[in-house]
């Protein structure tokens, strides 16, 4: 599989280095060099310098020939940006976009876009932990 | 009739003014406080401050019986998201983007929304005056923000034979230099305009046109 993902914070850079570990070829764009060069030794993929909000960045990235895209910068509009281009104008059978505003989840999603929303599925987990048994607990 | 401009900065300052004087209701939305401030000094718009791709930015702006949204901020990304959320949180069947980057309209152009180029604007702009066989050379400074126009001075333009004084050129405009016959003239104040001369014109991208115009008098501008 060829995944194009936008952004090198600390999400972006953990699934590039997951997705390359498991022998899919990866491009990451970001345009800050920093955070680039923060990926591991390891990481066998490509780095690209370039705004993911730009479509001439998405052109160099090869969007056309992936097989997914993932938008995981920290710029909500930067994300839903490129996923859409990625779905509808380089027509990548995958988007995934990382919202940081729960308030628009919904929106991107009723955009045909797939959205992860870190403070939603945060919140979801931790409800569903509240209600189990914790480990460890020895007063039952 | 009610429009939401959504990021707009000083140069669309007279726009919303003139939205008003047809009546009709404008509302600004700009995420900077000091824009924000200047707006609401400079005109009688609601201003709201805050980032107006947030949906309950929007919302406070009265998004939902808007019939118009202009997003014009230089983000082409967030234009995208302003045009989006608000059709389809607010059911706006209006929208018009600002594309800063020519390279991006294609996902504006599949995505169904319109758009406009500021440079598109500019450049069909150029090329209509270009067609004008007076105006001869044209190049760009500061990344487009400053033009450099050549002009062939016609026998029946209203500039010739007067001081360039007179002329009271546009603010932001200047005739640079006079090129006649062998002469190069750099003019003051004094300086006539004779048929056959070559102008050189430095303008602003706002004052090309009103320059060309008050020179030439014609309209060319106003495309």
């Amino acid at each position: 599989m060829y995944a194009v993902i936008a952004g090198c914070g600390n999400l972006g850079r953990r699934l590039a280095e997951e997705l390359s570990r498991r022998g899919n070829e990866v491009v990451v764009v970001d345009s800050r060099q920093e955070a680039l060069d923060a990926l591991s030794p390891e990481y066998g993929g490509f780095r690209m310098d370039g705004d993911a909000g730009d479509v001439a960045v998405h052109r160099r990235a090869r969007l056309d020939s992936a097989d997914l895209a993932v938008a995981a910068t920290d710029d909500d509009n930067v994300n839903l940006f490129f996923a859409q281009s990625a779905r509808f104008l380089f027509a990548v059978p995958r988007a995934i976009a990382r919202v940081h505003d729960p308030a628009r989840e919904d929106v991107f999603r009723r955009l045909g876009i797939e959205t992860v929303c870190p403070t939603t599925a945060a919140a979801d987990l931790m409800l569903s932990l509240v209600s189990q048994a914790p480990h460890g607990d020895n007063r039952a | 009739m009610k429009v939401v401009l959504a990021g707009a900065s000083a140069s669309l300052r007279p726009l919303c003014n003139s939205f008003m004087s047809k009546g009709w209701e404008v509302v600004v939305v700009h995420r900077d406080r000091d824009e924000c401030t200047r707006l609401a000094r400079d005109s009688k718009a609601l201003v709201i401050c805050g980032d107006p791709s947030s949906p309950e930015v929007l919302d406070d702006a009265g998004m939902r019986d808007s019939d118009v949204v202009l997003a014009a901020t230089q983000r082409d990304s967030t234009n995208l998201a302003i045009c989006q959320i608000s059709a389809s949180e607010f059911g706006v069947k209006n929208m018009l983007a600002l594309v800063n980057d020519p390279g991006n309209e294609q996902v504006f152009e599949k995505l169904g929304i319109r758009f406009f180029s500021a440079n598109a604007a500019i450049a069909s702009l150029i090329q209509q005056m270009a067609d004008l066989e007076e105006i001869t050379g044209i190049g760009a400074l500061a990344d487009g923000r400053i033009q450099l126009v050549e002009l062939r001075v016609q026998e029946d333009w209203p500039c010739v034979g007067l001081p360039l004084q007179s002329l009271r050129m546009p603010a932001g405009s200047l005739v640079a230099a006079v090129l006649r016959t062998d002469e190069a003239i750099i003019p003051s104040g004094a300086t006539v305009l004779l048929p056959g001369d070559r102008a050189i014109i430095l303008a602003t991208s706002e004052s090309y046109s009103p320059a060309l115009e008050k020179l030439s008098g014609t309209d060319t501008g106003k495309a």
